[in-house]
């Protein structure tokens, strides 16, 4: 095996103990903190689909010529894979047909080695194919952007108002980061009455694609589409949604940047984080995990005025958390990073007394197998 | 967004036409498996052949064209991308008019149809494009390499023929120029021999050796010819096999071209894409923002903490955007390694390729 190729193994394999890793944080999180929980749902179905993502990505680096990783920044394969895994997928079916069946290329594949007495390097590239393009028919993969839906749908007492708990994902192309929102958006519209809210709790299963509100749905979807990137801060997108959509009032938008992922002799990181993975021994230890979770809120809304000059929609006033810094860089109200880091590897930082350093602004996971650990 | 319903046509052609060279290809390399295998040349018609092998190879030479052509065109519809960039920057016709009046106004509306257009679609489109182009390069490519071995292969099966007949072909006149000294030697015995017993033996033996002679010269014009028409056949399959080898690093150069170029476009689209809308929004919403905030007291106390803040946040920028450079840079300098590669070997595709657009 090249070099090349040991470390994109090192690299996929460290991505899946990474993603195991982090579905569990998800998944303990919302059994330590109850209201966690719709959070989980939602970022559990978009790690899967990144998971997905990540296998069709291995089955690809082993028949085409090349497999870009973002080494700078993000860790992440490059935004031109995503725009692939869209692609292929539309060629799939197509695809397959063309492509020899399993057992053929397995028949080739033992002419090749018994009767030529060649290594079958051909067939196993064939096979790889085969598998990409079944995967990524049977399983959704994480999409440049993938549209939103409705999770959960209550009514604001104090408003007598629906509000609905909307999802979306995107894929930033710059960053090469996958970002997950939530957001939490009342909606004031005349014909938003007449949706039954009544029947409560909103089945949980029944997530709704796009908006409950049918009318203001494909506006939305359109909105979303063109206010998904990492370049955009939380409140820059809440403000425009809150100005486009006169009767939708977004309260609160949370934003979970999952990377960057930072893998020992592939990425390119900056000292820290070298000094982190310089004190592992172990290859399968060799990786960082880091995420943020963005959060912005609306702290009033100035009521709507009708007037001799002129008439205003109402308007949220976002609150930016002003004492620190980072939110105010970042345009939110809170921030919140997260690592979830290998054991081995925490372990020799904190013989180094270095935790409070390093780890000083993230809440920190320690993970050691499939068990987790949250650093207090 | 820009049509490009020609473009998809010339792609659908240039299809057909690689799909009717590989047949032609194969028929070329059968030909030579056949004469790597046969057991005499008199079933195989030269001339026949040859124009076939002529016929691939010009064929060749019009699908490698055409394909180069579709890349070069490729890059004119992308071209047109950017004019819709250059109108995402400067003001439309509507926005002008409302600039004369309130240069704000005009500003946000520019704003709005800035930060409503997605050029998701166009990303899209075109890697589709490039990737049915990739694919067809390399499905091209696969059968190359295949033809390549088996015909290299094929090649070296004739060449050890023909020396396998050429080591008969000397054997066979060294053994006539062995006979000749022997049929003398025998034919002066009779002369000057007497008895009737030993004139029959070597009556007898004469005769065994003029046939032996005489099958031997048969045996050499045969091979004589066998190894002429070998000799042409190699030379004629050097060049097939020359060709394809040359094929191979045509296609090597097109799917180099075509990949690079498609990347760096993504990555250039996509910035200025998401840079464009950044600018229009970012500001406004941040104008917003401190209205909205304005009351908060403590905003005061933390203005000289912003300043410093502000100041590592532009480092960072300058960071990042050195990064970015970088890997730019590196795109940059792979894809100039393919252009004048692309440029060197298809010159006159592009020289021609000037009087013709795809972009409308």
């Amino acid at each position: 095996m090249t070099g090349a190729a040991a470390n994109i193994k090192r690299y996929f394999e460290a991505v899946d103990t990474a993603f195991g890793g982090l579905e569990r944080v998800f998944e303990l999180e919302s059994q330590w903190v109850k209201r966690h929980n719709l959070i989980h749902q939602v970022c559990k179905a978009h790690i899967d689909r990144l998971r997905n993502s990540f296998t069709c990505w291995e089955l690809a680096s082993r028949f085409s010529d090349k497999f870009q990783i973002d080494t700078r920044e993000s860790g992440y394969p490059v935004f031109q894979h995503v725009l692939q895994l869209d692609n292929d997928r539309r060629n799939a079916t197509a695809m397959l047909g063309r492509l020899p069946t399993p057992e053929a290329i397995r028949n080739d594949m033992a002419d090749e080695i018994l009767r030529h007495k060649r290594f079958p390097e051909r067939y196993q590239k064939l096979m790889a194919e085969r598998l990409y393009y079944e995967t990524l028919k049977e399983h959704a993969v994480f999409s440049e952007y993938m549209s939103p839906s409705t999770v959960r749908v209550s009514v604001n007492r104090r408003t007598g108002r629906p509000f609905y708990v909307v999802q979306w994902a995107a894929y930033d192309g710059m960053a090469h980061l996958p970002l997950v929102y939530v957001a939490v958006i009342e909606d004031s519209s005349d014909d938003a009455a007449h949706l039954d809210t009544n029947r409560k709790p909103w089945p949980e299963s029944d997530a709704v694609r796009g908006l409950p509100n049918r009318d203001l749905s494909d506006d939305f979807k359109a909105f979303i589409q063109s206010h998904s990137s990492y370049s955009l801060t939380l409140t820059t997108i809440a403000s425009a949604l809150d100005t486009d959509f006169p009767t939708l009032h977004p309260k609160q938008m949370r934003r979970f940047v999952l990377g960057p992922f930072y893998a020992g002799g592939i990425t390119a990181h900056n000292e820290e984080i070298q000094g982190i993975l310089d004190g592992v021994d172990r290859p399968d230890d060799m990786w960082l995990f880091t995420w943020t979770a963005q959060e912005v809120y609306s702290q009033e809304q100035k009521p709507a005025r009708w007037g001799l000059w002129g008439k205003s929609a109402p308007q949220e006033v976002f609150y930016i958390n002003t004492e620190d810094l980072d939110c105010v860089q970042q345009g939110v109200s809170s921030v919140e990073r997260r690592a979830l880091v290998p054991h081995e590897a925490f372990q020799a930082v904190f013989a180094q007394g270095k935790t409070e350093k390093i780890f000083g602004d993230y809440q920190c996971y320690i993970a050691s197998g499939d068990n987790i650990i949250r650093h207090a | 967004m820009v049509s490009t319903q020609q473009l998809d046509r010339e792609i659908e052609k240039t299809q057909e036409l690689v799909e009717e060279m590989q047949s032609k290809i194969e028929q070329g390399s059968e030909i030579l498996d056949r004469v790597a295998e046969a057991d005499s040349f008199g079933d195989v018609n030269f001339d026949i052949e040859n124009a076939r092998i002529d016929d691939v190879l010009s064929q060749q030479k019009v699908m490698e064209a055409n394909i180069a052509d579709l890349i070069i065109g490729l890059e004119d519809v992308t071209n047109s991308f950017g004019s819709e960039f250059e109108s995402m920057q400067g003001f439309n016709i509507a926005e002008k008019l409302v600039g004369i009046f309130s240069q704000t106004k005009a500003k946000a509306m520019r704003n709005d149809r800035v930060r409503t257009t997605s050029l998701a679609t166009n990303l899209q489109d075109l890697l589709s494009k490039s990737d049915t182009i990739v694919k067809i390069l390399k499905t091209q490519r696969e059968v190359l390499d295949q033809r390549y071995a088996s015909s290299e292969e094929s090649l070296k099966k004739v060449i050890a023929r023909r020396q396998a007949v050429t080591e008969e072909l000397k054997a066979t006149q060294n053994r006539i120029e062995e006979l000749n000294p022997l049929l003398l030697d025998v034919e002066n015995q009779i002369a000057a021999s007497t008895e009737q017993a030993d004139r029959t033996k070597l009556e007898g033996q004469r005769s065994d050796l003029a046939t032996e002679y005489n099958q031997a010269q048969a045996r050499e014009q045969e091979l004589l010819a066998a190894s002429q028409t070998l000799e042409r056949y190699t030379s004629m399959f050097q060049t097939f096999v020359d060709s394809l080898n040359n094929q191979i690093a045509a296609q090597k150069t097109l799917i180099n071209k075509l990949s690079i170029d498609t990347e760096q476009r993504i990555v250039l689209y996509k910035s200025l894409e998401d840079s464009l809308k950044t600018a229009a929004q970012q500001d406004v919403a941040h104008q917003i923002n401190t209205l909205g905030s304005k009351v908060d007291t403590a905003a005061e106390e933390t203005m000289a903490g912003i300043g410093a803040a502000a100041q590592a946040h532009i480092a960072d920028l300058l960071e990042l955007h050195e990064k970015n450079m970088l890997s730019t840079q590196e795109i940059q300098r792979r894809k100039k390694l393919a252009d004048e590669a692309f440029a060197r070997r298809f010159a006159e595709v592009m020289a021609k390729h000037e009087t013709s657009s795809y972009a409308q």
